[in-house]
């Protein structure tokens, strides 16, 4: 059987005090990691280098879900058979990667989403807890689909689902964006266990709980216009 | 003619004649110039006639000229606001267009460029 060409695509805004470690981690997992530098203030650019490391920098910082996107396809035009989304916070152990690519690997699933409620979620701050229950329900309400974690930023697509998935919320409102083209798409997804761990660093560079919010207005403009 | 008659049918034409300066100096289209000159034509006419304004305002229910000012004005606020959004909306997706073509067209690997390795689009 012919090997899958793995790319992980990480989107980095101002991270140059965890890239290095991440990308150290990370590839042994994968063929190619492609890092989307959204318009970073910081040295994050410099730090992004590696023998498997393409970098590809955005010139005025356009959000995460824009990264992404750049990178989705930079995967597509590279003819990748997997593509990994990772965060560059240093918030997910790259040793969980092997476990959520396997369903595509078995063709059981199209995309696989990562699950800190079904595996464990670290240091999780209260407050966070909170807006990701609400989350789960509120995505329930607005595309039908019953998942145990919406917002976590690690997921597996196979080439199908990349092709499918073409994310036009620039913002953190992409998450809910990939979860809507999984069901107008009607592709096969299945949720694995991942650790999401929350240190310090990651608390700070998160999300604000404020921002669910702006995913809402994000959303509804989204679906208006 | 009331001080209010004075006041607004000042600045209306004011209106006007920056409207006409900036359609004569080509930054404004033909049919924006139109319409909006209309716009402003007609609220001049109603300053003057109010009796048509509440008579128009008789016709559909309401009982003061005032409101179908008022009224019409939200509903027109209303559709500006969401064309704003709508251009807003479009501006946004080309630059993020051009942002994410030109990161496409020089991956760097190890800080150097890499020749690209795929068809362009």
């Amino acid at each position: 059987m012919k090997k899958k060409k793995i790319f992980a695509v990480i989107a980095a805004y101002n991270e140059e005090k965890t890239i290095s470690e991440v990308l150290e981690e990370l590839k042994e997992y994968v063929d190619q990691i492609v890092v989307v530098d959204d318009g970073s203030s910081d040295e994050t650019f410099k730090k992004a280098t590696g023998p498997k490391v393409i970098l590809l920098r955005h010139l005025a910082n356009l959000g995460q879900g824009a990264a992404l996107q750049t990178g989705f396809e930079y995967a597509k035009r590279n003819k990748a058979d997997i593509v990994i989304t990772y965060d560059a916070d240093g918030q997910f152990l790259a040793c969980d990667i092997p476990r959520l690519i396997k369903p595509i690997l078995q063709n059981k699933a199209d995309i696989v989403l990562g699950s800190r409620f079904l595996g464990q979620a670290i240091n999780i701050p209260p407050t966070r807890l909170l807006t990701l229950k609400l989350g789960i329900i509120f995505t329930f309400l607005f595309s039908g689909l019953k998942l145990t974690d919406v917002y976590n930023g690690l997921r597996a697509l196979n080439s199908k689902s990349l092709h499918k998935i073409n994310i036009t919320q620039n913002r953190l409102a992409h998450a809910s964006e990939i979860l809507d083209k999984i069901k107008i798409n009607q592709l096969r997804f299945t949720e694995i266990p991942v650790t999401v761990k929350y240190t310090d660093y990651s608390k700070q560079k998160g999300e604000k709980n404020l921002n669910a919010l702006k995913v809402f207005v994000d959303l509804v403009t989204k679906k208006l216009y | 003619m009331s001080i209010s008659q004075l006041l607004l049918s000042t600045i209306i034409i004011f209106i006007i004649y920056k409207t006409a300066l900036s359609f004569k100096k080509g930054n404004l289209s033909k049919n924006f110039t139109f319409t909006w000159l209309l716009l402003w034509a007609g609220v001049l006419f109603f300053i003057f006639e109010q009796n048509t304004l509440i008579k128009a305002a008789h016709s559909v229910g309401i009982s003061r000229g005032v409101d179908l000012v008022i009224y019409l004005s939200i509903i027109l606020l209303f559709y500006l606001v969401y064309r704003i959004f709508y251009n807003l909306n479009e501006i946004n997706q080309k630059i993020t267009k051009i942002i994410r073509e030109e990161a496409l067209r020089h991956p760097l690997q190890n800080s150097k460029v890499i020749k690209h390795k795929h068809p362009k689009r």
